[in-house]
This record gives structure tokens, sequence and C-alpha cells, in this order.
């Protein structure tokens, strides 16, 4: 079975990057690429999602600096959301950034939804740390 | 009395003088020296008895003849046990014409039946010498001393303390302390310094309180004060030694305010930081992705897909240098020189609506509501870097589901300001995000650009001592405020 994967990300140019590095592998399913954390919530947390979820845990690709809701605020409000009962219920995040902060890392840290920190641009050996997070948790 | 009683009430003096361990003198009533002892001959340098029958006045400065005869007189009319000269320095003269400092202390004793005035006369060279040493000690001392004898009376200034209330040494001598307290203490201070003559501890003044001094033109100084008794031959006194704090709590409020602002440099700093961590770093790792995919495509022969994203590399590293420059130019604000120009408002904001809409492809229309009096004297480069960026945001943040999108430029002056109102019924900014929009890289939702713009028009309008006010209801427009000081054209 393959991994499906949610993108969210404001710049079209690291969608279409990570697109291609999963298409590399045969191992993932990209579901959607959202270019806001409003989109995202819009269409996993709002909207009626009755029938459309598959049984394997979804796998969120979060940049953190966009405009409107960034990603550690997108988080923070599906965490809360998944907690009132709302949303899939399985969901695995990885911060999706080109920021090594460590204030940033630290911050990912504090979000049990959170599961790893993946740095931009992402490449082969980057596609197979998410495959082993995701393998380790789901 | 008998004669003979009489001369051995002379001798007895004659043998109460010799054995006498101080310099003495017995003066008549008409001023001729009777007596002397050894002691006063050797103090004035005289030989033994040579004084005897000379007028008192040869003892006394020349400066001095004039009025001493009837000082004299006056002492018989109402003769007592005193001190001579009531404070004053006494000086007498010797044989040689040296001029030596001296106490002298008055009796009256009745002699050959005739009252005669025993004066008792104490060298004070060292005392005087021990004094002078001590005020120019004082004098030399950097923070301002006064000292005070028992009724409260200013015996004492040094130089740092007339430098510091701003009197003459002659207005502060002899004068009550009390001159130099603020009013609204003076009426008890006499009762704080008694009970601190009875205790006469050395101890700070009122260390809990503020102290203030009051200054000759009545402006109070902060000051700290220490108080030292002080035994002197005479009596106790005290001396006041006065710091003045005006510099030091000055300083500690430029320290304050200094720390301040460095902590809210500190903070833009780090906010910074981590924003070119983001907004920096991003576009470069969106270009080695790139070339990393366009290697692939390299090898998988896939030329159209390098070409196109090459090109896109090409596109994100020009924006980058852009940005870059951006933020330069922010960063060089402060640095800027200021450049006055006199201009007419209206021709320049046509010009650069022109330049911003181009042949009018918006359907967004300008609206002038000028009511300035031109020519008006600004910036004019930061000027129009100003407007430029608000009139741009303006249409950017058009609402489309309105039938017409206005802007409208509204300007006033008035009390040496230039006030320009930038008001669009766009989109409007959501109330959690105004705070944020001046800061730098911050970017409120798709259409934002870098994130640079605002921040920039902050920064050069606080350089111009002005200031930037926004209003914005959500789905109903924005109004940016803009006020700057209008200068003389001459710029500076």
């Amino acid at each position: 079975m393959k991994i499906p994967v949610v993108v969210v990300d404001d710049q079209e140019v690291d969608r279409y990057l990570i697109r291609r590095r999963l298409a590399r592998t045969d191992d993932f399913e990209l579901l959607d690429e959202l270019p806001s954390g409003d989109r995202f919530l819009q269409q996993y947390f709002m909207a009626d999602r009755s029938g459309r979820d598959g049984p394997a845990t979804l796998l969120v690709l979060m940049d953190i600096n966009m405009p409107g809701l960034d990603g550690f605020q997108t988080i923070d409000a599906a965490q809360k959301l998944i907690s009132d009962g709302q949303g899939p219920d399985n969901l695995v995040v990885l911060i999706f950034t080109s920021s090594d902060s460590a204030q940033d890392r630290e911050r990912a840290e504090e979000f049990p939804l959170v599961k790893g920190y993946i740095s931009k641009p992402v490449d082969n050996e980057g596609i197979s740390r998410i495959r082993e997070i995701y393998l380790s948790i789901s | 009395m008998t004669a003979r009683e009489e001369m051995l009430q002379l001798d007895q003096y004659q043998l109460a003088l010799a054995i006498s361990p101080v310099p003495m003198l017995l003066v008549s009533k008409t001023g001729e020296i009777m007596l002397t002892n050894q002691l006063l001959d050797g103090l004035f340098g005289y030989e033994p008895s040579e004084l005897s029958g000379e007028r008192v006045e040869i003892l006394i400065p020349e400066s001095f003849h004039k009025h001493h005869p009837d000082l004299r007189e006056a002492y018989f009319r109402l003769p007592s046990k005193r001190n001579m000269g009531h404070g004053r320095d006494l000086n007498g003269i010797t044989k040689t014409g040296e001029i030596i400092p001296l106490e002298l202390g008055l009796d009256s004793v009745t002699v050959d039946g005739e009252i005669c005035a025993l004066v008792v006369a104490l060298d004070i060279r060292y005392r005087k010498l021990h004094e002078n040493r001590m005020n120019l000690a004082m004098d030399a001392a950097a923070s301002a001393m006064i000292m005070v004898d028992e009724q409260g009376l200013i015996v004492f200034v040094n130089k740092a303390a007339l430098l510091l209330f701003g009197y003459e040494e002659t207005e502060l001598l002899n004068s009550p302390v009390e001159r130099l307290v603020p009013r609204e203490i003076r009426h008890v201070h006499p009762t704080y310094r008694n009970s601190f003559m009875s205790a006469s501890n050395a101890r700070p003044m009122a260390k809990e309180l503020d102290l203030h001094a009051l200054h000759r033109d009545g402006h109070r100084i902060p000051v700290e004060i220490a108080l030292t008794p002080v035994e002197t031959p005479t009596q106790t006194m005290v001396v006041s030694t006065i710091i003045d704090l005006s510099e030091r709590l000055e300083a500690e409020r430029m320290v304050a305010a200094k720390s301040r602002e460095l902590a809210q440099v500190n903070n833009e700093l780090t906010q910074f930081a981590y924003s070119a961590s983001h907004d920096l770093k991003a576009p470069l790792s969106s270009i080695v992705g790139l070339l990393a995919v366009c290697h692939e495509d390299l090898d998988d022969g896939n030329l159209e897909e390098v070409r196109e994203n090459l090109q896109k590399c090409l596109q994100i590293s020009r924006r980058s240098a852009d940005k870059v420059e951006g933020v330069l130019a922010i960063a060089r604000v402060d640095r800027d020189a200021f450049t006055y120009e006199t201009v007419m408002l209206e021709p320049i904001i046509r010009e650069m609506w022109l330049d911003l809409t181009g042949p009018n492809e918006f359907n967004v229309r300008l609206l002038l509501e000028l009511d300035h009096a031109d020519p008006v004297s600004v910036e004019l480069n930061t000027f129009k870097v100003i407007l430029e960026n608000l009139l741009s945001n303006a249409i950017r943040y058009r609402d489309y589901d309105k039938e017409n999108n206005d802007i409208i430029i509204r300007t006033s002056s008035r009390d040496e300001n230039l006030t320009v109102a930038v008001t669009d019924n766009g989109i409007g900014i959501p109330e959690g995000s105004q705070h944020a929009v001046f800061e730098m890289f911050k970017r409120i939702d798709e259409r934002s650009d870098d994130g640079l713009g605002l921040a920039l028009v902050k920064k050069q309008i606080e350089r111009l001592n002005g200031t930037i006010a926004l209003e914005s209801i959500e789905g109903t427009g924005t109004t940016f405020t803009i006020t700057l000081p209008l200068h003389e054209g001459n710029g500076q």
C-alpha cells in the first residue's frame, strides 16, 4: 500500500520539487498540494470527508513560513480540532522547511502531532527518512 | 584703698603676668600699655619692658588704628569679660612689621583706682595655618562642603559648594544654612539640625528620602548629603558633604533609556535573523532543489523540463537579488542624509499612478482630495518610496467582488505637518494581522509581496520623525495615514 501524502506549502516551486522527489519512488501517493494552512484546515478538517479517507495514516508535509496561518499555527489548530473529535483519525505531520533554526526545531517538538523535521530541498536521502519516520509510527 | 596697696596691686599684676603661661598685657583706659609679660614681648618681638608706656596701637596693624580708640572707649563704658572681635579675624603687628593672627580675651581690672583692661593674646598662627590647610583641602575636594556652627550659620563653604549653589562666598558666610534648603522643609530644618547637634554622629542626611537643595536661582538640585560633626576649640561644627545627583540621575535615566533601546534593537535583530533564515534561505534551497532536478532531467534527456526549471532558477535568483536589495535599503535608511526638495504634490502623485498602473489595465480609480498648501518641502525620493508602497498595496489588495475599486488620496497641511491618507475599498486587513503589517518579511496572505514594503515605509517615516497609522476593516477597506514634519525647504 502506498503512503498517502498531503503537501502544504505556499511556494509553487517547492511543491513541484517534492512532487518530483516523491514520484521517483513508488511508495507514495500524493493526494493533495495545498498552498496554505487555511486551505489544509478547510479541506481536511472542515469539509465533510466521510468515505474519502482511506485506512492508511495520512502523511502531511507542512511548510512553516506561509502567509496567513503559518505551519505552526495550522498544526496548533489541527490538534485542537482533532481533540474535539474533528478531522482525520490518523495523521502524521512532518515539518517541511528550508529553515534549520534551532528555534523552529524546538517549537516543532512541542506538538505531539509533529513526528519529524525535514529540510528542503529534499533529496533521495530525505525521501528515505520520510518513509522511515512514517513506517516507524503507523 | 591706700597708695601702698595700689602699688602692691600693680606688683601683684606684674607677678601674675610673669607666671602666666600665656602672653598678657595690661592697658589703661587711655590706651597706654602699663604692663606686659615676657611671653607677650617675645610674641611681638620686643625687649622685656620695652612696651611699657607705649600706646597699645603699636601692637595693632595700621589699617585698624583709626577705629581702635573708639572701640576701646566703648569697651570701657561697659567693661566685661569677653572675647574681642566677635568671630572676626584679629591680627597683631610685631616690631618688625609681621602680621600675626591672634585670639584676644578681655577682662577689666582696677589698678591704681583706674579701670584697666587685662588682655590675653593667643597666637593662633598654627591654628590659622591648620584652618587654611583644611580650607584648601576642602576647596580642592570635588564635592560641595559646607561647615555650619551651632546656630546654623554657615562658617565655611568650599568652592565646589559655591559652584553648585550659584552663590558668592560673601553671600553665604554667616547666613543661615536654611537658605539652601527647599522652602517646603525650611521651617522644620532647624529642628533636624538641633537634634543632629545633640546626637552628633556622622551619618547621611534623610537617607531614605529624595533630598533636594535650593540653587540661588530657585531650581532644586537632587543631592545626597553626609553630615560629620567637627570639634573646634570653641564649639561643635557640622560639615555637610553634598553630592550633586543631577548628573548621576540623568545618567541613570539615559542608561535605562539606552538599555530599553538596545533590548528593542536586540529583539529586532533576533527577529531579523529568524526571518532571514526563512526568507533569504528559502529561495536558495528552491534553487538547489531545481538544479538537482535539472541534473536528473539532463541524464534522462528531458531537455524541455531542464529549460523550464533553469528559467525558474533565474526568476528566483532575480527575485532574491531584489529582496536582498530591499533588505539593504531598509538597513541603510538610518544612514541616509536628509535632502529636502520643494515640490508640488499633485503632478508627482499623478506620474506615480501612471507608472504603477501602466495603460490602466486594472479597473482601479484614483481620486484626489488634496487640501495641503503647495509647494511642500519633502524628501522627494523618500516620499515617492512611501507613497508608491502604499498605492501598490492598495491596488494589490483590491476587492474583486466590488464593482468599483477606488483609491482616495487625501492631503492636508497643518501645524508644520503634512498629512497624507491613502484609503482603499479593498479586502482590508484582518484585525489580528494589523499589528504585524510593518514587520519585516511579514506576509499577510498570498497576495503579499516579499514582506518588506511596509517595513521600509515605516523605517523611512520614523527617520523623518513622522508617523504612520493604520485603520482597516476586513471587507470594507484600509486607510494608511502618514504625517511628516514640513521643512523650510532649505534642506539641512
